[in-house]
């Protein structure tokens, strides 16, 4: 029996003082215990929504996400778009955040901190503020301090955004590294196809809001994955065919541009 | 890094500028009657002063002012500290406390002294409320707002990875808003020693707003000014502490951002 | 331009209207050998919101500063405190300061001012201006009517005791061979005293009116013993001019006659034009206004010199005053006597 993520019929929609904003309706999901699923889909459209819904973070107004054949309840962690720091704690305090809010004592959350930062190459950054770190490595101090925790879904919501193409190609190698040594569920959110393609095991493509699910491209590469390899011939198609889903939903898409809500 | 020859330039300028000013005013004040009686020459003011050191007066006035003060700060300043803390956080405590308490700042803290005389007694105990009182609504609101700034984001991997209670306040709350909650200590101790010195221009036999009035009903200026120094010296000293203990406390700040509490 | 002209067309109108006016008001005779048309002078008066500053104000009310071609510019201050750099740098001619320290200071220090005519003095009356109160049951039964027995009293006055205040008590307590520094005093602003008293806090305070007579209303305070028979006659308040009208005898003069005829009809008591005029000027009740104890206002203007030389000393060996100043250093009694000589229209 396979650990599954069952969405079913999810909705949700936001009150605002010009009635309510549905953002997901009638959403259908099903993502394996040791998958990378990336979704994609119209900025603005409902990926954040979706990911906060999993994350427990918010409630749906209809339908229900719910975890088949766990052996107990799956553990979520979450990567925000910011890396979302403490600015007041070190990086290995940060990272240590969740191991200190589950109850680990003081040294052993310490241990396994820096281990994983270790681990990450950020060792040397334990005792730094966040606001010493360059954007790149304050990200991926945020992914330590999801992945500290041992999650069973690792939740991604576009965590690469701010960075510039280097550091992103950087980090997504190391992501991919991360989540080959130890499997588990990613759910990552992203606006970027080809981001998408390189990264998962499937791409989720999303309506225009209210979002729901147009249509899964199961990507043809295998793992370990290498980015810098060179390029895929079946990857070009690929970006193509999603683009072409994607594009009538772009100009359809109503409401506000901009920050995925 | 500057060079040296810079920080000395630096303390250069203002020490001439400050010291012509001094050299002017000592020389113009002898000038006419009414300009030597009201603006004493500063070698006058400094013998005064100097005499009043020596004799210990001075100093015993200063004590009692800064006794005042530390207990109306402390008094003032905790509970202000503990109640905005709890207003920024619960919204429920801002919705109950927020009217009474708009209503009750703006209230000149002064005005109530007879009345917290009649309350209080005569002795130290109406001193230190009043003073207490003005330290607790710059303290209070800025607590609350120290925690209402927190941003959304910093609220939200705090409940992601289910934060309560104790964590919650040592690792969010406290930290969040204490850039807010200094600077509303800064304004709770400015705000303190004035209201510290104008309780003892109105009721006290002693400290450095009696020292004041009695300035006044005497018309020894000398004193006056000798007084009002050492108020100034008081007051550029505790925002100078507080700006050092604001660079101790946090340390996580950028380097050019400590300099508002400089 | 048409606003401009209107407005000297009044001006000279009024300059045309102001010597009948004048000469109307004055019913004649008045101005004696002085010339017919004096020019208009403005006074910049600086008052205290006290009701024996009412004296002045009477002058205004009843014009007699307008006929004597006065202009008189009002500023009503605090405190005393904002009255002094006022009179000193010139920006008031006349002020109404009662006698503390810092009015001998200022006098001592060069600065052209004097005391020409005295406003109020302390003279025994039928009712008391300074006053020690207590509770009505110590009163009646006797308690404090011993001096010596004040060491024992818990006493409260206002901060910072200097002052005539402090003169009388001292005094007092000379009678019986203690000093101030003998009393238990606390000291506190004059609205909590009765208060105080009231509840036991403390025994005896220490008031002027109208704080005497606002401590009585309820009934259960009553006056222990009246400060006025330990120094009496002791100046009070006195009318100080600054260098322009010490210098200017003609204008100085005039004033001093206005003042001393509303010192007259402040002399009447507590007519109800005085209670009008005195309520609207301090702001109290009519009603309370008559039961006050009116201060005495002598109405030649003269001053108590002995008593001032007597205080002086008295401040100095307190260490309150620099030094002790000769009559003639702080005291300038020209105004006075020609305001009288013009008024009672008899010759020195």
């Amino acid at each position: 029996m396979v650990a599954l993520l069952r969405i079913t019929d999810l909705a949700k929609a936001y009150t605002s003082p010009r009635g309510d904003v549905p953002a997901l309706a009638g959403m259908f999901l099903e993502v394996r215990g040791d998958e990378f699923v990336c979704v994609v889909g119209p900025s603005g459209c409902g990926k954040s929504t979706l990911l906060r819904l999993v994350a427990g973070l918010s409630e749906p107004t209809e339908g229900k996400v719910s975890y088949m054949n766990w052996t107990q309840a799956p553990r979520r962690a979450m990567v925000f778009q910011d890396p979302g720091l403490f600015p007041w704690l070190s990086v290995l305090d940060n990272v240590a955040f969740g191991l200190e809010t589950q109850g680990v004592a003081r040294d052993e959350r310490r241990d396994r901190a820096r281990e994983l930062l270790k681990r990450m190459g950020l060792e040397s950054f334990a005792q730094h503020y966040p606001h010493e770190l360059s954007g790149g490595m304050r990200q991926k101090a945020a992914i330590a301090r999801a992945l500290v925790v041992e999650p069973d879904i690792l939740l991604m919501d576009e965590p690469f955004r701010a960075l510039d193409a280097q550091t992103r190609l950087i980090l997504q190698e190391e992501l991919l590294r991360l989540v080959e040594e130890r499997p588990l569920m990613v759910l990552f959110v992203t606006h970027d196809i080809e981001e998408a393609i390189l990264l998962g095991d499937r791409v989720v493509v999303l309506s225009g809001r209210p979002a729901h699910v147009l249509t899964e491209v199961i990507v043809p590469l295998g793992r370990p994955r290498h980015l810098t390899e060179g390029s895929h011939p079946e990857i070009e198609e690929l970006r193509w065919r999603i683009w072409s889903l994607l594009k009538p939903e772009m100009s359809l898409a109503p409401g506000p541009r901009g920050g995925g809500a | 890094m500057r060079t040296r020859g810079a920080g000395r330039a630096r303390w250069l300028v203002p020490t001439v500028f400050w010291v012509v000013v001094l050299v002017v005013w000592e020389f113009s004040s002898g000038g006419n009657v009414v300009s030597r009686l009201f603006f004493p020459p500063p070698s006058a003011i400094a013998s005064t002063f100097v005499r009043q050191m020596r004799n210990g007066e001075m100093l015993g006035h200063l004590k009692l002012t800064m006794t005042r003060l530390a207990l109306g700060f402390a008094i003032g300043g905790s509970t202000g500290l503990l109640l905005g803390l709890w207003m920024g956080w619960s919204r429920t405590a801002r919705e109950i406390a927020s009217p009474v308490l708009a209503a009750l700042h703006p209230l000149p803290k002064l005005s109530l002294l007879p009345l917290l005389l009649v309350v209080f007694g005569l002795g130290e105990q109406s001193k230190v409320v009043v003073i207490a009182l003005s330290a607790f609504f710059p303290m209070l609101i800025n607590a609350m707002a120290g925690v209402r700034q927190i941003d959304d984001l910093t609220w939200e991997v705090a409940e992601h990875y289910h934060a309560r209670g104790m964590t919650l306040l040592r690792r969010v709350i406290l930290p969040g808003s204490l850039p807010m909650v200094l600077a509303g200590a800064q304004l709770a101790l400015n705000s303190g020693l004035t209201v510290t010195v104008a309780v003892e221009l109105l009721s006290a036999q002693k400290g450095l707003g009696a020292t004041l009035w009695l300035a006044w009903q005497t018309l020894r200026t000398t004193e006056l000014y000798a007084t009002l120094f050492v108020i100034a010296v008081l007051g550029v000293l505790t925002n100078a502490v507080l700006g050092l203990l604001s660079r101790v406390l946090i340390p996580w700040r950028a380097k050019g951002e400590h300099d508002e509490y400089a | 331009m048409r606003l401009k002209t209107s407005t000297r067309c009044m001006g000279i109108l009024a300059a045309l209207l102001a010597p009948v006016l004048l000469v109307s008001c004055s019913g004649g005779g008045l101005f004696g050998k002085a010339a017919p048309t004096p020019a208009p002078v403005t006074i910049r008066l600086g008052l205290l919101p006290f009701v024996s500053n009412t004296v002045v104000q009477i002058g205004i009310d009843e014009g007699f500063f307008a006929e004597q071609g006065l202009i008189v510019e009002k500023t009503i201050f605090k405190s005393l405190s904002e009255v002094f750099p006022a009179l000193a740098s010139g920006q008031i001619d006349v002020a109404t300061p009662g006698s503390i320290p810092a009015l001998f200071n200022l006098m001592a220090s060069g600065v052209r001012v004097k005391m020409v005519m005295s406003l109020t003095q302390h003279v025994e009356a039928p009712c008391s201006y300074v006053a020690l109160l207590a509770r009505k049951e110590d009163v009646d039964s006797g308690k404090y009517a011993d001096l010596a027995s004040w060491k024992d009293a818990r006493f409260m006055s206002v901060i910072g005791l200097t002052g005539t205040e402090a003169y009388f008590l001292s005094e007092a307590l000379e009678s019986v061979g203690l000093t101030i520094d003998d009393l238990q005093m606390e000291q506190g602003p004059r609205e909590v005293h009765a208060e105080a008293l009231r509840a036991g806090q403390v025994d005896i305070i220490f008031e002027l009116e109208p704080w005497v007579t606002r401590a009585q209303s309820e009934g259960d305070i009553s006056v222990l013993a009246p400060l006025e028979p330990y120094a009496p006659g002791l100046q009070g308040s006195t009318i100080v001019y600054g260098a322009k009208l010490l210098d200017d005898t003609d204008a100085g003069t005039r004033f001093a006659v206005a003042y001393l005829k509303a010192a007259r009809q402040y002399a009447q008591g507590a007519t109800p034009r005085n209670v009008e005029i005195a309520a609207a000027f301090s702001g109290q009740d009519a009603e309370f206004i008559k039961k006050l104890c009116w201060s005495y206002v002598p109405t030649d203007g003269s001053l108590n010199v002995p008593s001032l030389m007597a205080y002086q000393q008295w401040m100095y060996e307190r260490g309150d005053i620099d030094r002790v100043m000769k009559e003639d250093e702080f005291i300038d009694v020209r105004f006075a006597k020609e305001a009288v000589r013009i008024l009672d229209g008899k010759d020195e």
